[in-house]
């Protein structure tokens, strides 16, 4: 379960009242095997677009997504994670979790199984049968990971998964998140706005300039993990990359 | 107890309602024929029920078969629109058209195919209720957000499998929706199928009735019609309760 995700010269616009307008501008990125990247960039800045043509949600104008050689498009190797949790709330915390088995016609009473020893793993043990409705935020989240998990591919395109969740909640999910990779050791890309969340958790940081979006600087995170945010390295990297941000922001 | 509120209320108010327009009949000495009192209707309703609760039964059956195709139909018109465009096109205006002729220029036409039978009552009832649960179900097959969509993009779903595991669980509360507005059309449909040309059922009751002058027996007609589409409808609100409530 080594992939790598390549990105090459990708471009994308969308029509709009005055012309089309360019979200991604001949983008370039590699997303390593077996590592975590993250895209950090100014809100609207095309982050979700490349997401979403990663995930073959949508096709860029131009340029290449490449996964292990092949087009992105019927890979089924990449996993996408949409901002919101996106449970579907007619079925259980279980049967979400399992959408991936019903899709690609696998078994359901072994995807279930599956399921529950990564609900136990994941501190949802005993909520299988509850509703999304039911559960916290930060429980769904965790569903909608194990969701991403179970549909068994190699790259997860986690598209600001910890966005809508308050502070505390955030910081468990993201250090239990790292050390569930670590483990799995899944290719990641990680989309989000939150720098020092991209230094916790990356081995790569991509900053990508806002409309349209190019990738402005690439900045390896050498750090052990775990990694602490009040540690001077982490805080060294977050003031470096905040600084290259605003920069980007006023030019 | 708050069910018991719930339907207080507005007895208490019928109850008074009938209480005054019996004064006044009764002071005004206003004949029978012409408006009868509650309490001849009530009698009438008690004497007869034996025979009225047999006609009311054939209306229920026709209302029931006549909800079960126009679901059908309903759902089936929902699922060609949503998945075709062309087909959108095609026939939506001509749904709508349905609509617009009214029903009792059809229902003759009806009884010349169907015959004096249930079926004829089944399809004027059908007729009405399709559009409702076509509507509804249009909009519910649609309500899936563009993230959910995306999600199953996502996962390569087909298109059969987005209908599946997606439109089609994210349709029911708003087939629900359509099926109670469907069960009173439903009723009147039924009802009007009776009155153009029926040997049973209340609106034959009140069609005989009517000419007969005893317009007693055509209230009493008309409180077995309600009291049917109370019955149905509320069996339609027990059923979405229980179906809502396990998918949560």
């Amino acid at each position: 379960m080594r992939t790598s995700l390549t990105f090459a010269g990708v471009s994308k616009s969308f029509p709009s009242p005055r012309g089309r307008m360019v979200v991604l501008d001949g983008l370039s990125l590699e997303v390593d095997a077996g590592g975590w990247t993250s895209l950090v960039g100014p809100s609207g800045c095309g982050k979700t677009t490349l997401a979403k043509i990663a995930a073959g949600i949508l096709t860029a104008d131009a340029g290449q997504v490449l996964v292990g050689g092949m087009g992105v498009e019927r890979s089924r190797t990449v996993a996408y994670m949409p901002q919101h949790d996106t449970l579907l709330p007619w079925r259980s915390a279980l049967e979400n979790a399992i959408l991936s088995a019903d899709v690609d016609g696998r078994s359901r009473a072994q995807a279930r199984s599956e399921a529950r020893q990564l609900f136990v793993r994941f501190g949802l043990g005993g909520f299988e049968e509850q509703r999304p409705s039911t559960l916290s935020g930060g429980m769904r989240q965790r569903v909608a990971l194990i969701r991403t998990f179970l549909t068994r591919r190699d790259i997860l395109v986690l598209d600001e998964p910890f966005g809508a969740l308050d502070a505390l909640t955030r910081a468990g999910l993201q250090q239990w998140l790292s050390k569930i990779w670590m483990e799995l050791g899944h290719t990641v890309l990680f989309i989000t706005h939150d720098v020092e969340e991209a230094v916790l958790l990356s081995d790569r940081v991509a900053v990508c300039s806002s409309l349209p979006g190019r990738i402005r600087t690439e900045v390896q995170v050498m750090l052990p993990r775990p990694r602490s945010r009040v540690s001077a390295e982490v805080t060294a990297y977050r003031a470096s990359l905040l600084e290259t941000l605003a920069a980007g922001a006023i030019s | 107890m708050n069910e018991l509120r719930r339907w207080l209320t507005p007895m208490v108010l019928l109850l008074l309602v009938l209480a005054a327009v019996e004064t006044y009949l009764r002071l005004a000495a206003v004949p029978s024929y012409i408006f009868p009192q509650p309490s001849a209707v009530f009698s009438e309703l008690f004497r007869s029920f034996p025979g009225l609760a047999g006609h009311a039964l054939t209306t229920v059956v026709e209302t029931v078969a006549g909800l079960a195709i126009g679901v059908c139909a309903g759902v089936v018109l929902a699922l060609l629109i949503v998945v075709s465009r062309t087909v959108e096109r095609a026939l939506y205006p001509l749904i709508i058209a349905t609509q617009m002729v009214p029903v009792f220029a059809i229902a003759p036409l009806l009884v010349v195919w169907f015959g004096y039978g249930i079926w004829s009552k089944a399809a004027t009832a059908a007729l009405l209720v399709f559009f409702p649960v076509t509507v509804g179900m249009v909009d519910g097959l649609r309500s899936p957000t563009e993230d959910q969509r995306d999600l199953l993009r996502s996962l390569q779903a087909s298109r059969r499998q987005t209908l599946r595991l997606l439109e089609l669980p994210a349709s029911v509360p708003a087939l629900f929706s359509g099926l109670k507005v469907g069960v009173t059309l439903g009723v009147v449909g039924a009802t009007i199928g009776e009155w153009i040309g029926a040997q049973r059922g209340l609106g034959f009751v009140m069609v005989q009735a009517n000419a007969l002058l005893r317009l007693e027996r055509v209230f009493a007609a008309i409180v077995l019609l309600t009291a049917v589409g109370l019955l149905l409808f509320g069996l339609v609100r027990i059923i979405e309760k229980k179906v809502l409530a396990r998918r949560g």
